[in-house]
């Protein structure tokens, strides 16, 4: 193996620009699969941004809703008698209705959160500052995407075009149907609400999204049902999930796992694919080379080692210059561009295209191993 | 160039599973770029194609809804304000509101209801069947066929007891990538009020306004947002780029055939390139024995040609099998238009990545070539 990587090393100083030569095609198709997959995540986790936010382990609607965050209204003393269930640890409420920020003459669409502080519905991240508490008046948290159009702390913006309120923290992005997130205390978001909707008659008594967090060692499914039941004796008819089903649940969110994420997959598959054929292709070129090399006494296991480790040398190469050239394609993008490069996804391309790299290495390999030296070196050129 | 030809053509023969393996590479990723902007476009109007191809000249919504339909609900004492409005010819009242329903008999499925009378310019155009005549009757769109949604079956929308008959079918008018179906708008308000019997009145979710022949309607609409504050009119497809999603959506599918696009034209180029290298001491030596640099590079340039065109078969091919496999949530299918793009494109960087390699081996000696180690 000493032997080996020491060849290639010596290889990779006599002729550095091959090896970014060959790394052209491996970078360009690890940059579509870095790109797809971070579309792909970016699109859901912009749709769902703000159940992602939060810690819950179950999400209560309104039957009516039928798991609609937007739509859904749980009558307040509902969600107290959800503390109660035996099983619930703590509880919170998180109410959403469409608004627009308005900062420095700029208007933007956004989604107002109304939220408990110190209860599930809380952000679990802060970046900068502090969370509004429920009761505070006219004071409100921002997540990064509205921060990144120069909203910052201290800084007074206007809900909905007419109420005012001071900027006092920063979350992480947590978008909600591709808009960002203002989080202000239920009793700001109700009066918001009520002057969007005067006809509908919003009051602090009607709010959006119940959140639970159960005991720990307590099965959430079985915690779900006894709330839906004890709720039920009181004539409320609610509806209980598991987050990740609320996650799903979020309009639009099927549609485009069902869709685009299929499609990545599938191009994931190509990609994959692709880069075993090019791997075959590389540790094929050296076919005859090779043969010259055992004909003379060269270690079969030393050759093998030579093409894997070069194949090693250029997945790593392409996938740095695929880095690169992803995180440069999603800087110049527009910021509606969902493109949001996150290390796991990045991590989880790498990997895959690791595997496609080496699997048909190594099949390359095995190809000329098998190959007679005599054969190899009779053949035409 | 019929001597290219030949010898292009017994080139790719002599070895089809290299062919055919570089075909099979090439149409997976030509494939690939046409699904995406197909499947793209096919997404956006399932989500809000009910109201993109709508015919009504304006749609008036709430204005704090902020464009999200879900949360618009607009005062019906309103209409009468909007009908007196210098301008509008006609106005009516619309709802939509999410569902569960069950299609004869069978699993519970999500719906969006929609109520427009089968009179308004808003309601969607009857394809197969007829327009509903009768409360109970409704019309579906075509793409949930396979849902069972078709002429003659029944639906029951749940916790209400108001069977619906569907009659009709529509194209293109689905709403948030779910079942729609549109009922008279009077059925509709039932519906809605027997979903909520603790409401005291059913508001519709918009308006959708004709203006008279002659009038502008960017200015009806600005008349109207001025005379009633809380509402915001505009035309529908302008409505349906804003709803919430849509701009991420388009712009997701738009990145990735592009991104896949150069994806494609690169990878086909390096492909070339290192083909054209592997023969390096082949072409040297046809040329130490005379053939012409330009023969030869004729026949490399035809060889591409043909694999690319091979490629685009190959595409055709598996989009056909993707079409016919594919689930109806995935409406892929062939359009030959950007096939034909596409295929342009990724012949046009081979073609060039095969002429540049082929310039330095035509601008080198043949013994040069032939005398360095294999």
């Amino acid at each position: 193996m000493m032997l080996a990587t020491w060849l290639v090393g010596r290889d990779l100083r006599r002729a550095p620009s091959r090896l970014l030569r060959q790394a052209v095609t491996l970078s360009v198709l690890a940059t579509l699969a870095m790109t797809l997959s971070t579309l792909v995540d970016t699109l859901d986790r912009r749709s769902t941004g703000l159940l992602r936010a939060v810690e819950a382990d179950l999400v209560v609607f309104n039957a009516e809703a039928r798991q609609q965050v937007l739509r859904s209204r749980v009558p307040a003393p509902g969600m107290i008698g959800v503390g109660f269930v035996d099983g619930v640890h703590d509880v919170g409420v998180l109410s959403v209705v469409p608004t627009t920020v308005g900062h420095a003459g700029d208007q933007t669409r956004a989604t107002l959160v109304g939220f408990n502080a110190r209860t599930p519905a809380e952000p679990t991240r802060v970046l900068d500052g502090r969370l509004p508490t429920d009761g505070e008046p006219n004071i409100a948290a921002v997540d990064a995407a509205l921060h990144r159009t120069g909203i910052e702390i201290g800084d007074r913006i206007t809900l909905g075009g007419s109420l005012d309120v001071e900027v006092v923290g920063v979350i992480p992005e947590a978008r909600f149907l591709q808009q960002p997130t203002v989080w202000v205390p239920p009793e700001v978001w109700a009066r918001t609400g009520a002057r969007a909707f005067p006809e509908r008659g919003y009051a602090e008594t009607l709010l959006g999204v119940g959140l639970a967090e159960v005991q720990v060692g307590r099965d959430a499914a079985a915690v779900a049902e006894d709330v839906v039941a004890d709720l039920a004796e009181e004539d409320l008819d609610v509806e209980v999930v598991a987050r990740r089903e609320a996650l799903a649940a979020v309009p639009g969110v099927a549609a485009i796992r069902a869709t685009f994420g299929v499609l990545v997959i599938l191009a994931l598959g190509v990609v994959a694919i692709v880069a075993a054929g090019f791997a075959l292709l590389q540790a094929d070129r050296d076919r005859t080379l090779h043969a010259e090399l055992r004909a003379i006494g060269a270690e079969p296991r030393l050759l093998a080692g030579v093409a894997l480790l070069r194949l090693a040398a250029l997945w790593l190469t392409a996938s740095a210059v695929a880095v690169v050239l992803t995180g440069a394609l999603a800087a110049a993008t527009p910021a509606g561009v969902p493109l949001t490069v996150r290390a796991p996804v990045l991590v989880v391309v790498i990997t895959l295209l690791g595997a496609a790299v080496f699997a048909g290495g190594a099949l390359g390999v095995l190809r000329t191993r098998r190959t007679d030296p005599v054969e190899a070196l009779g053949e035409r050129w | 160039m019929a001597t290219a030809s030949t010898l292009a053509v017994r080139q790719l023969w002599r070895a089809p599973l290299r062919t055919a393996a570089l075909a099979v590479a090439l149409g997976s990723l030509i494939a690939l770029v046409v699904a995406f902007a197909v499947v793209g476009d096919a997404q956006v109007r399932g989500l809000s194609g009910a109201l993109e191809d709508n015919d009504a000249d304006l749609w008036v919504l709430a204005s704090g809804s902020e464009g999200a339909l879900a949360a618009s609900r607009v005062d019906p004492a309103l209409l009468e304000t909007v009908a007196a409005i210098d301008g509008v010819a006609r106005v009516a009242p619309i709802g939509e509101v999410r569902v569960g329903m069950r299609i004869d008999g069978g699993r519970l499925v999500d719906a969006s209801l929609w109520g427009i009378d089968p009179d308004n310019r808003a309601a969607p155009p009857i394809e197969v069947g007829r327009p509903p005549a009768q409360p109970g009757q409704a019309i579906a769109d075509g793409a949930d066929r396979h849902l069972g949604l078709v002429p003659g079956a029944r639906v029951e929308v749940v916790d209400v007891a108001m069977p619906l008959e569907i009659v009709g079918l529509t194209e293109g008018r689905r709403f948030a990538s779910i079942p729609t179906i549109t009922v008279p708008y009077a059925r509709w308000v039932e519906v809605v009020d027997g979903l909520n019997p603790d409401n005291d009145e059913v508001f519709p979710t918009a308006f959708a306004l004709s203006t008279e022949p002659g009038s502008d309607p960017d200015r009806v609409a600005a008349a109207i947002t001025a005379a009633v504050p809380a509402l915001l009119a505009a035309p529908p497809a302008t409505l349906a780029a804003q709803l919430p999603g849509i701009d991420g959506l388009r712009s997701s599918f738009g990145t990735a055939a592009l991104v896949s696009l150069v994806a494609v034209a690169a990878a086909t180029a390096a492909f070339t390139g290192l083909q054209v290298e592997q023969d390096r001491r082949m072409l040297a030596t046809l040329r130490a024995i005379g053939a012409s640099s330009r023969m030869l590079a004729r026949v490399y340039q035809v060889r591409v040609a043909l694999l690319v065109l091979l490629g685009a078969l190959a595409a055709s091919l598996l989009i056909g099998v993707a079409q016919t496999l594919s689930p109806p949530s995935i409406p892929i299918r062939l359009e030959p238009r950007i096939l034909v793009a596409v295929a342009g494109a990724t012949w046009a960087a081979a073609a060039l990545a095969a002429g540049r390699s082929l310039r330095t081996i035509r601008d080198g000696d043949p013994a040069d070539v032939l005398r360095a180690p294999a």
